[in-house]
């Protein structure tokens, strides 16, 4: 799978360094398990951020903390600390699914079997749980063609495209790709019409519609 | 399997060190902060807005910036 579109850098640097709270994790996480360039940039951050450590003052570390911080250059990522919020990639072979693992254990479902809800012109969502109130994540399936109604953000919103793919505006986002999209943008991306369009929504304020209805419906639908 | 480095590895790894505290040294500050608030504090983005008073928009791109540096150093050792 060749990825085209990944997130900023701010978020990987955050999501690196365990700074990244637990929704916006999941995201990076799932886009992680489907990326392997944004795994190398993981390892650079992580591998500044040992740096980093190892240039404090000495009181607050240890005297062995530069052979760690050398061992990490050779042996980065699956060694690296972890820290507050950050999510473990589950390298471990098992069960085999088809949304990135992390992802099945938060849905507690695999793609097949999410429960999915109406929320009009043949658009589905899913919300997902998660601990951290700061953001809002969902499942989206977008039928095959339809188009998600125009709107506007109060702040930022990631999009992991599972399968499917869709547009916006002139750009083509597919299975893999992330869209990481700030508050300035208005968007309106269209689902290609092969097949449903299904993807991890990431939002940290109520979505703005620009159309009348939607706003009627955002208290009922969650968003 | 690693064996204990080589003598060339533990240089190699030393410079690589080096290079990359150089380039946080050369970083400008406000910028050098907000990476080191983000490792050493682990605040989030908007936390860091918070505690040094600037916007959010502000703390992503200093972040960017600052990672572009570094990652052009830590580049030239691949």
């Amino acid at each position: 799978m060749t990825v085209n579109h990944h997130p900023h850098d701010d978020l990987l640097l955050s999501y690196a360094a365990g700074s990244l709270s637990e929704t916006w994790s999941l995201a990076v996480a799932s886009h992680l398990s489907l990326c392997a360039e944004c795994q190398r940039t993981i390892e650079l951050a992580e591998t500044i951020g040992g740096i980093l450590f190892a240039d404090m003052p000495d009181e607050r570390m240890s005297s062995d903390a530069l052979d760690h911080v050398l061992a990490q250059i050779d042996q980065p990522s699956g060694e690296a600390a972890s820290a507050n919020t950050r999510l473990a990639l589950d390298k471990r072979a098992a069960v085999s699914t088809t949304f990135p693992r992390v992802l099945c254990e938060y849905v507690g479902h695999d793609v097949d079997d999410v429960p999915w809800k109406s929320i009009g012109g043949e658009v589905y969502q899913h919300l997902i749980k998660t601990a951290d109130k700061s953001a809002r994540a969902r499942l989206l399936r977008i039928a095959a063609g339809k188009t998600v109604p125009s709107h506007g953000h109060r702040g930022r919103e990631l999009t992991l495209v599972l399968s499917g793919s869709y547009q916006d505006g002139l750009s083509l986002f597919s299975a893999g790709d992330m869209e990481d999209v700030d508050e300035e943008l208005v968007h309106k991306p269209i689902a290609d019409t092969a097949t449903d369009c299904i993807c991890l929504v990431i939002t940290d304020a109520p979505i703005k519609f620009k159309e009348w209805v939607p706003r009627l419906l955002q208290p009922m639908i969650g968003i | 399997p690693n064996d204990s480095p080589t003598p060339l590895q533990n240089m190699e790894q030393s410079t690589i060190v080096e290079s990359v505290k150089r380039s946080i040294g050369d970083l400008p500050e406000d910028q050098r902060e907000v990476v080191r608030l983000s490792f050493i504090e682990g605040l989030s983005h908007q936390e860091i807005s918070d505690a040094i008073g600037i916007p959010l928009g502000t703390v992503k791109s200093r972040l960017r910036l600052s990672f572009e540096k570094l990652r052009h150093t830590l580049g030239d050792f691949q």
